[in-house]
């Protein structure tokens, strides 16, 4: 091999570098922030539309009960906190049921729900955010994102991805405590222990603990795909979390993601939570 | 006699679930956008205490279809269309001398115009007001069919045919909204009468005919001016319409007692907001019949002007229990009581008396201020399988009367809830609440939803 094609050689082999391993190699100099900062950079889809389906069971039974919604996500003016709209469509008890999340900065979420039958419009309070999500194991809270600012950060170690579709890749083990009491109380969780993976900064599993600093819940995201590749965005079409104090598990997937579809930000008001019937 | 009602009850009900459970068997498969979805419900009522203690008081079979053009109104703009059609059967031992009857009706029907802005809708439809909960001073538009007995209140609501205008500036974007309704008559509500109510010895009419549409003593009209963030709402409401509980008045000329629904102005606002692990609901509204000032010749006898006003809070405890308190209270503007009330003939004065007697208790205006409230205790299992829920609402001004209403629920599958209960009155037996003790129910639902 001359010298001219082994430069080419090289050349060749800098562009099939895959972009994870650029970014594994920077990852030594990333903060535990950093690392959360450039996730919450990642899964910031300036707006999405998704079909969602919510399964929810009991491990060892086989009995599931399955409910089905649209949800309707766009950024907001601040370009950080994000307006969440859910429409559910099954089982037909809950149809057309709506629930409107809107972030806001002091990291008390506002919720609103939309009861068809009563054609009127519930808040929900900051306690209930932690509660069940339509009988899911999700919570209100763990539909809406987390964002940087809601907590502090602690890198605990890097390890292999807990996670079959990234097995061969590395993932940051960061610890994640509630900035403030607000937030405590919203979500629900004392602490969360999150493994990102360092080639896209998306989150593969979590673990989290419950008031009393026990660990109860234990999250799995799968079906990692880009979808918006200009921006370099990505979603978690499978996420499932368990309950390990009560058995039961909820299975969120999406599917026909429609991203920067231009939804209108009247979407996001109660006055469309309202115009179904 | 009563024996044969029972059975006749006892049938309908076992057909009644029959039907159902033959639905299930051949229920369509969910597809997505089923243009046609509905539910299909039986309810047994028993009376469980004093007079009917051990008769039917509702055995009955109903069914709702329901279809809209538009698959997703949430996102979805123009012209859109939505029918709501509701059939029931019903058997009832001592409203009905032990007879079955049956009736159709459209609960809504209306054409709609959607943009971003504007939601025009024309026809038949359902315009609820009011944040509180169970009562609402600004709902001015609907009615409720108090004969018919159903767990879930919202049934019993009816509505008129009408247009409603809800306009958003800005592109729907703005939090100011506006909302103007016209409705084409005053739907009409009907109460279950006590028969201690009804003064003997005269013609009386339990219940109102129908009023003409379009015509100018029936026509509705109202605004509400809402400023609505995601943290805090409130509205301001103007009403111009008819009370839909009807009053009574005695004719001297017929020696007849008849039902009418007075003009009524009215205005109102309502307002919500989260405080902490709070949420905080207010409702008020001054209601201004016709004829409800000193001035009126039937003062004492009629319902007079009032301000009704509901303070609420609601919170949830752990997981799973709900918690809701409510305090009501109506003043009346111009209060005398029927008693002070006198005609130049003795009769005519004794059976003037007794209709404004009957009216105070009927539409709860028996002293000048009352003041009550409601609790709400509520439990969902975290997969919401069974709930169970315990309102009770009680007026305490000079004596007591309430309504104790239990209910637990189950949902053995999706789409099949099945539902148990009772409605029980109390207090004193001359107040509103109190005089329907021997209509005190227990019951039990089964319902299909698809």
């Amino acid at each position: 091999m001359n010298k001219r094609m082994m430069n080419r050689t090289i050349l060749w082999a800098w562009c099939l570098i895959p972009a994870y391993s650029l970014a594994q190699a920077a990852v030594p100099n990333l903060s535990a922030k950093d690392i959360m900062t450039r996730n919450e950079d990642a899964r910031r889809v300036s707006e999405f539309e998704t079909r969602a389906k919510l399964t929810t069971g009991t491990i060892g039974s086989s009995s599931e009960k399955t409910k089905e919604f649209t949800l309707w996500r766009k950024v907001q003016k601040d370009g950080v906190h994000n307006s969440t709209l859910t429409r559910f469509h099954s089982p037909a008890e809950v149809r057309n049921e709506g629930i409107l999340i809107t972030e806001n900065a002091s990291g008390k979420n506002d919720v609103l729900l939309y009861l068809p039958n009563f054609k009127k419009i519930r808040r929900v309070e900051s306690q209930q955010q932690s509660g069940s999500f339509m009988g899911s194991v999700f919570s209100y809270s763990d539909i809406a994102t987390p964002h940087v600012e809601d907590y502090t950060y602690r890198m605990l170690r890097q390890e292999r991805c807990p996670s079959k579709e990234a097995a061969k890749m590395n993932c940051a083990v960061i610890e994640c405590i509630p900035a403030n009491e607000d937030i405590q109380e919203r979500t629900g969780y004392s602490k969360s222990v999150v493994w990102i993976r360092l080639d896209n900064f998306m989150g593969v599993k979590g673990e989290y603990s419950n008031l009393d600093g026990k660990m109860f819940k234990r999250l799995e995201a799968s079906d990692i795909k880009v979808v918006d590749a200009k921006n370099h965005k990505w979603l978690a079409h499978t996420v499932y979390l368990e309950n390990l104090e009560t058995k039961e598990f909820t299975r969120l997937q999406f599917s026909k993601v429609k991203v920067n579809g231009g939804i209108s930000p009247a979407v996001f008001t109660q006055q469309n939570l309202q115009k179904v019937n | 006699m009563a024996r044969r009602s029972r059975e006749n009850g006892s049938n309908l009900f076992r057909i009644s679930f029959g039907l159902i459970f033959v639905f299930l068997s051949f229920r369509p498969v969910h597809a997505d956008g089923l243009p046609i979805t509905g539910r299909v419900y039986a309810d047994h009522y028993g009376y469980v205490q004093g007079l009917y203690s051990g008769q039917i008081a509702q055995t009955s079979l109903s069914a709702w279809l329901e279809y809209d053009s538009l698959k997703d109104r949430s996102t979805q703009q123009g012209v859109g269309v939505h029918i709501v059609g509701q059939g029931d059967f019903f058997y009832r031992s001592t409203e009905q001398n032990n007879e079955s009857s049956s009736r159709a009706l459209l609960r809504e029907g209306y054409l709609s115009y959607i943009t971003d802005s504007v939601t025009l809708r024309a026809g038949q439809q359902i315009i609820p007001w009011g944040k509180s909960d169970g009562i609402n001073p600004t709902d001015y538009f609907t009615a409720k069919d108090y004969t018919v007995f159903n767990p879930d209140d919202e049934v019993k609501r009816l509505g008129a045919p009408g247009v409603s205008l809800n306009y958003t500036p800005d592109g729907g974007v703005s939090p100011f909204n506006v909302q103007a309704v016209f409705q084409a008559y005053y739907p009409q509500t009907k109460l279950l009468i006590p028969d201690q109510a009804i003064p003997s010895g005269i013609s009386f009419e339990k219940y109102a005919s129908s009023p003409q549409a379009f015509s100018p003593d029936a026509m509705e009209f109202g605004f509400k001016i809402s400023y609505l963030k995601p943290e805090y709402d409130f509205s301001f409401s103007y009403f111009q319409g008819y009370t839909h509980f009807a009053e009574y008045e005695f004719d001297p000329a017929l020696n007849q007692v008849a039902p009418i629904n007075p003009k009524q102005t009215a205005i109102g606002g309502d307002a919500s907001f989260t405080a902490g692990d709070y949420v905080i609901r207010l409702e008020t509204a001054l209601l201004m019949p016709e004829n409800g000032t000193d001035t009126d010749p039937r003062f004492g006898l009629v319902e007079p002007w009032h301000w009704d006003t509901v303070v609420g809070v609601d919170r949830t405890i752990g997981d799973d229990f709900h918690v809701q308190v409510q305090g009501t209270l109506r003043q009346h503007l111009y209060y005398q009581s029927p008693n002070f009330y006198s005609d130049f003939n003795p009769t005519q004065t004794a059976i003037q008396r007794a209709v404004g007697t009957a009216n105070a208790l009927i539409l709860n205006f028996q002293q000048q201020t009352n003041f009550g409230g409601t609790f709400r205790f509520g439990y969902a299992s975290d997969s919401s399988s069974w709930t169970a829920d315990l309102f009770l609402v009680g007026y305490f001004a000079n004596g007591s009367d309430y309504l104790i209403r239990p209910q637990v629920s189950y949902l053995p599958i999706d789409d099949v809830r099945l539902v148990a209960g009772a409605d029980l009155y109390g207090g004193e037996e001359s107040r509103p609440l109190g005089a329907l003790k021997d209509r005190s129910v227990g019951f039990f639902e089964a319902k299909y939803s698809f």
